[in-house]
């Protein structure tokens, strides 16, 4: 081997951050792991290039391989989206561990394929898959690749991590004079510090961050987004030809921005058609609530939500006549048609961006694209604006989505008119779960009968599941539903009123028989009348060093009443004090008491917040720890 | 495995006079007929979400150059009554796999107009893993509407097939017709089905047809056959009547899979040697064999895309192949070994059944190995499995064993057709001893838990430990050992006999010991306790339900629980309700072989509760007539969790 090529391959193999690290020790330390990442690191160069700007991203990441199967963990895997960004290049490569020594190793990148996602009917997002042969456990593998981003608008997030333990993170802006870019961070960033350094005329900002730890994922939680160390950048100048472009990254620039996606379909003219699709399905509205109840109930019925992401046609919805005639349309596409044949009824009505609960920032404090994945109709009344999201099926005017409430929208009034308001929540008085239940003891057996009364999100969930159902499956969703105690529990005869009836609560009638509940011994009845478990989906799992807060998905109240008929001759042996309990985050009440032959429980629990903080979790399991104690307790009954 | 095998046949078929009778190949026409299909659905349909009034299956045989060609028309017509129908049918995922595009057709009829029509330009590719698919969005699809959808496919250029004719939904009228030149037989077989073939010759095209209409909805049923229990047609290329040149039956079926699995050792052979040499070790054969496959499934990646050099040296260097690479490479190894073996070649009983006098390549879909000296089975493509049984899916299915004989230096494979046996139930038990504490003041149960399973038994838990990360152990077995209990935290757990590379461990039953602290076992009634003891032994099966059974009860291997449970009684209560937890519910058939059965019982002994429960079923086909006391030997399972035993306060 010639000196220059011997010394081509110590370079190569020094360039791994990894040279010092002992698989041995690393196992030992991080016992738990299957990989870690050593270096995760990334650079996002802007230079000039005949006179425009050329923006890459630089991505080197190093993992070593710990567990010792090597199944699963020898591939990595490249994203990109076209049209805003491309792939340029990768190298993978390997460095094979071998009875305490290290040789080098290859990798392959794969052919550009397709993302598949489960809820994107056709994803534009391209991705290569780079395999290493010939791995074993403690090899590391390497891989660089370069990717092009096309429109400076659409620079993505950067994660410091995306689950693993990372022993090394950095991120790097490199920007030649006259490029200025904005930056935030989000996330669990008490890790990661900052610093700027200039080189040859360049600026070069730096984030860094070591032994970061591992990051869970919780399915109660808030979304990754909210814990992950992450960092928004923004382009806010360059030059070209001499002269600054300028990017406005107020809330008025980022809004019209918006508005530019959107501005073709909201001024193609509507065809004839659509004035007589109007007329028809407003004609028997007598007031402009009921004429905007039609209308939305008409999208929803009409247009099926299908995802279809294929480059900018991400950001700029179909023009409403196109829409309407396939039938078919995201959430843009409702938004815009809504609000076009709402305005066709003369009412004022405007598309509105929103960024649902899993996004961690708001317009208002970052004028980011990434502060918005979602779009909606919204209505001004004398009431105030109401939220209309055509994509929840059974929603009535109103009820925004469960998904946006306490978001920011962005309502484009018009090209240069904007107003950013809240989305407020729900209160949970309208979203009750009232169950009753009339019941009398025979042999182990309790039978009775059940009345259900569903409202607000309950009714517009549970409408949904019939919706998803055939017909012939509808009473093995009551069943489902409404059982209780045990699996030997039948719902008999279940029948449903209001179903489909917008607007109406959902009522539920059934006949109960729940097997193998009483317990006769001697003299004595056992029986709890707390026949489901609340305390069970109230918990939050707190297992493995959790970092994210628990979420509900709406306010709201749930009842229970349960009317016992007592058998002839028994009295209870003495009935469990009523229980209260009332804090910021809940409330709730168990109360037994005795009404003639009838022995009664009425338990009921408010969740007063949807999100309770990480730091606020053993606080609140301790809440749940009590009422946990109160479903637990059973009764008994005893022979007088 | 066996596609590419069929270059024989067509070799056969090349050269035998029929390229003088090559033309352009014929793109068969085929015409909608929607308008034509009234609305004739059984009552019971009429609350379903889609019906499919028709459903046409065209595959065809046709010579093209000097090749022949498969091609195949699917022709569905669905009629769509609600928002659901709608759903499911508004987005046409179409894979594409080997086979090409010819033409695609989705149009929507309401009121018999046509108010859609896509074509193929209107289907999005999408290249997804090693696969295209055709995308579509469906415009104007409503309530009351009809989807029709015509595909046409070039189909790899297989002489056989399996087509499954009976779905979700009931079909009006059902047409599957085979249409090959003329010199050419099929042997075409319908099964789960009386309707009958029709053989015809039409303007020099064999055609082979079946129609029959109302092909009920399938309902797949708990412990049943699956697919197996589907209407669906086998055919497969019979004779060249021109040069009497007739199909491979098995016997050389089984001769041609082993050339390609093992064909060349002789090249290869000692860097195989070479690359098992440090593995090949072991007091005995079953150690080596034990040794040998861990190594290899542990030190090789199986991948499933990708261009793959399936080489064999190429494999040992690269450590990764397909799944085919991973067949010829275990064979091989254990070849040059020296340890004897057979090729084991079937398929999957859950979705057909081996029919030994149907020969056609395509029940020969899975590999195992044999090893007659100590009547064990390894299936490479059980990455997690390793000697012993044959995969539950092979049980009491015929297979291919096919056995090498030396030729000199190479081997050549004899076949003969043998049913993979059913291991008895002895060796296939689960064995649960808990020790329960009770502790009143804070209303928890510790339990030491104690869990000993084998074989089958096991439910591949020893390979998942063992190829498990430290933190996914924890997350599966955690959860594994707390049962139901959701406000169960485990202290400790250890496993025991799961290094899957140790003959020694392999050989005794996987261990897990637990302690375990839960709240949910135990509920307060004023000053008495009540313990949910049948929760203790994890959430069982049941089959509450009452349905009329249509099929015979098939379970995937025989297994037995055997479960102890020694609670300790709490000083100052007496336990109380012990009767219900007498149980003895077992069937035998007419020779009083036991089948099935459930029992439990109990004891005291000083301050110790115990109860001795055992469940057990022997076979895996029992017929329908016995369905009744299965199930409620199932059942009893199921109640078994809702019992409970009371302590109560002692004066």
């Amino acid at each position: 081997m010639g000196h220059a090529i011997r010394f081509l391959v110590l370079l190569s193999l020094l360039s791994y951050s990894s040279v010092a690290q002992d698989p041995i020790a690393l196992r030992k330390r991080f016992h738990d792991e299957r990989q870690i990442y050593l270096k995760k690191s990334e650079e996002l160069v802007f230079k000039y290039s005949d006179n425009s700007l050329e923006i890459t991203e630089h991505i080197h990441e190093e993992r070593i391989l710990l567990n010792e199967k090597m199944l699963d963990d020898s591939e990595d895997e490249i994203a990109y989206a076209p049209p805003f960004s491309s792939f340029v290049s990768a190298e993978a490569s390997s460095r094979i561990y071998n009875s305490g020594r290290y040789r080098s190793g290859s990798g392959a990148v794969s052919e550009e394929k397709h993302r598949e996602q489960k809820d994107v009917f056709y994803d534009d997002v391209r991705i290569r898959k780079v395999a290493y042969p010939g791995l074993s456990p403690g090899s590391i593998v390497q891989l660089d690749y370069i990717l092009r981003v096309h429109d400076p608008l659409f620079l993505r997030s950067i994660y410091f991590s995306n689950g693993p333990p990372v022993l090394e993170a950095e991120f790097k802006v490199i920007m030649p004079e006259g490029v200025r870019i904005g930056w935030k961070l989000k996330g669990d960033s008490s890790l990661v510090r900052f610093r700027i350094e200039k080189k040859r005329g360049q600026q070069i900002l730096i984030w860094n961050a070591s032994e970061l730890p591992r990051y869970r994922f919780y399915n109660d939680g808030q979304s990754y987004k909210h814990y992950l160390p992450q960092l928004y950048i923004w382009l806010e100048a360059y030059q070209e030809k001499g002269q600054e472009i300028k990017f406005n990254h107020s809330l008025d620039a980022f809004n019209k921005k918006n508005y530019s996606f959107i501005r073709s379909a909201m001024k193609h003219p509507l065809p004839n058609t659509a004035k007589a699709l109007v007329d028809s399905v407003i004609k028997s509205s007598k007031s402009n609530f009921e004429r905007a109840s039609a209308l939305f109930k008409w999208v929803q019925d009409h247009i099926r939500y299908i995802s279809i992401e294929d480059g900018y046609s991400g950001q700029v919805p179909r023009n409403p006549e196109v829409v309407c005639s396939n039938g078919y349309g995201d959430c843009k596409d409702m938004a815009v048609l809504l609000s076009r044949l709402l305005h066709e009824a003369g009412l004022p009505a405007y598309p509105a961006w929103i960024g649902t609960r899993e996004i961690p920032v708001h317009f208002r404090s970052l004028q980011h694209l990434a502060s918005s994945n979602h779009m909606i109709a919204t209505l001004k009344t004398d009431t105030g604006l109401l939220f209309l999201d055509a994509t929840g099926r059974e929603h009535g005017l109103g009820r925004p989505s469960e998904f946006i409430q306490g978001r920011e929208a962005c309502v484009a009034i018009d090209s240069n008119t904007f107003e950013s308001i809240m989305v407020p929540w729900v209160s949970a008085d309208s979203n009750k779960w009232v169950d009753t239940l009339w019941c009398r003891i025979k042999g182990d057996t309790l039978v009775g009968k059940g009345h259900v009364i569903l409202s607000g999100f309950y009714r517009d969930n549970i409408t949904q599941a019939f919706r998803s159902r055939t017909k012939d499956k509808y009473e093995e969703l009551m069943k489902g539903i409404f059982s209780r105690g045990n699996d030997k529990c039948k719902i008999i005869n279940p029948q449903v009123n209001n179903l489909f009836s917008s607007g109406n609560s959902l009522n539920f009638n059934f006949e109960i028989e729940i097997d193998h509940l009483v317990r006769k011994i001697d003299s004595n009845i056992y029986i709890n009348l707390n026949l489901e478990k609340a305390w069970q989906r109230l918990l939050a799992d707190t297992s493995g060093g959790r970092q994210n807060g628990k979420e509900f998905d709406f306010l709201h109240q749930r009842q229970i009443l349960v009317y016992l008929d007592l058998p002839s001759g028994y009295l209870p042996r003495k009935l469990p004090d009523t229980k209260i309990e009332n804090n910021a985050y809940c409330s709730w009440k168990i109360s037994y008491f005795m009404k003639g032959s009838q022995l009664i429980l009425n338990s009921f629990f408010e969740i007063k917040k949807a999100e309770i903080p990480f730091e606020e979790l053993s606080v609140w399991n301790n809440i749940v720890n009590r009422f946990k104690e109160l479903e637990n307790q059973s009764l008994i009954l005893t022979k007088q | 495995m066996s596609k590419r095998l069929n270059f024989i046949l067509l070799f056969l078929f090349l050269y035998s006079g029929i390229t003088a009778l090559g033309q352009a190949p014929e793109r068969k026409s085929y015409d909608f007929r929607a308008s034509t299909v009234a609305e004739s659905r059984d009552k019971a349909m009429l609350n379903r979400s889609t019906w499919t009034p028709w459903y046409a299956r065209r595959v065809y045989y046709e010579i093209v150059g000097e090749e022949l060609k498969r091609y195949a028309i699917s022709h569905f017509i669905t009629a769509v009554s609600d928002d659901k129908g709608v759903e499911d049918n508004n987005k046409i995922r179409l894979p594409l796999y080997s086979n090409n595009l010819v033409a695609v057709q989705v149009r929507v009829l309401k009121d018999g107009q046509i108010i859609a029509n896509h074509t193929a330009a209107d289907f999005k590719k999408v290249k997804e893993e090693d696969n295209e698919v055709q995308l579509l969005a469906v415009s104007s699809l409503t309530k009351g509407c009809m989807i029709e959808t015509i595909i046409h496919l070039e189909l790899d250029d297989d002489t056989y097939d399996t087509d499954y004719l009976q779905f979700g939904d009931e079909i009006g009228q059902m047409n599957f017709s085979l249409t090959v030149p003329e010199m050419l037989k099929f042997d075409v077989q319908l099964y789960q089905t009386e309707a009958q073939l029709k053989d015809t010759l039409v303007g020099g095209n064999r055609h082979y047809l079946y129609q029959f209409s109302k092909v009920p909805a399938y309902e797949s049923e708990e412990y049943s056959g699956k697919s197996a229990n589907r209407v669906r047609v086998e055919y497969t290329f019979a004779t060249n009547v021109n040069n009497n040149t007739k199909s491979s039956k098995y016997p050389e079926m089984g001769r041609v899979l082993f050339d390609r699995l093992v064909g060349n050792f002789t090249d290869y052979q000692s860097d195989i040697k070479k690359f098992i040499r440090k593995a090949d070790k072991g007091n005995n054969e079953k150690e080596r064999i034990i040794a040998i496959e861990h190594f290899l499934k542990t030190n090789i990646v199986v991948k499933s895309e990708g261009r793959i050099d399936d080489d064999i040296k190429s494999i040992i260097k690269n450590k990764f192949c397909s799944r085919y690479g991973f067949n010829r490479l275990m064979t091989a190894s254990f070849l040059a070994a020296g340890i004897p073996l057979e090729l084991v070649i079937t398929c999957d009983r859950f979705n057909k059944v081996f029919d030994k006098t149907f020969h056609s390549w395509s029940y020969l879909n899975n590999l195992m190995l044999y090893f007659p000296n100590v009547q064990e089975f390894i299936e490479p493509a059980n990455i997690v499995g390793r000697l012993g049984y044959a995969g539950n899916e092979f049980l009491g299915q015929s297979a291919l064993f096919i056995k090498p004989v030396s030729l000199g230096e190479q081997f050549s494979g004899v076949t003969s057709i043998k049913t993979i046996p059913i291991p008895s139930l002895e060796n296939n038990n689960d064995r649960m001893v808990l020790q329960v504490n009770l502790m009143p003041e804070s209303n928890t149960a510790k339990i030491e838990y104690h869990r000993e399973m084998m074989n089958f038994a096991e439910m591949g838990l020893r390979g998942l430990y063992f190829l498990a990360g430290e933190s996914n152990q924890k997350d599966f077995f955690y959860d594994f050992v707390k049962n139901t209990g959701t406000g169960c935290s485990v202290i400790k757990l250890k496993a025991g006999n799961y290094n899957m590379g140790e003959a020694k461990e392999m050989l005794k039953p996987f261990l897990l010991d637990a302690e375990l602290s839960c709240q949910d076992y135990l509920e307060r009634a004023g000053d008495n306790l009540i313990l949910k003891v049948g929760e203790l032994i994890g959430k069982q099966s049941e089959l509450y339900e009452d349905k009329d059974r249509k099929t015979d009860i098939v379970l995937q291997f025989p297994h037995a629980y055997e479960r102890i449970i020694r609670i300790k009684i709490p000083q100052g209560y007496q336990p109380k309700g012990l009767d219900k937890l007498v149980i003895k519910d077992e069937y035998a058939d007419a020779n009083g072989k036991a089948l099935f059965g459930f029992t439990n019982d109990w004891k005291k002994e000083g301050d110790m509760l115990i109860l001795t429960g055992k469940e057990y079923y022997s076979g895996i086909f029992y017929p329908k007539s016995r369905y009744a006391e299965f199930r409620k030997v199932i059942n009893d399972a199921a109640d078994f969790n809702k019992l409970v035993i009371v302590f109560e306060k002692m004066p």
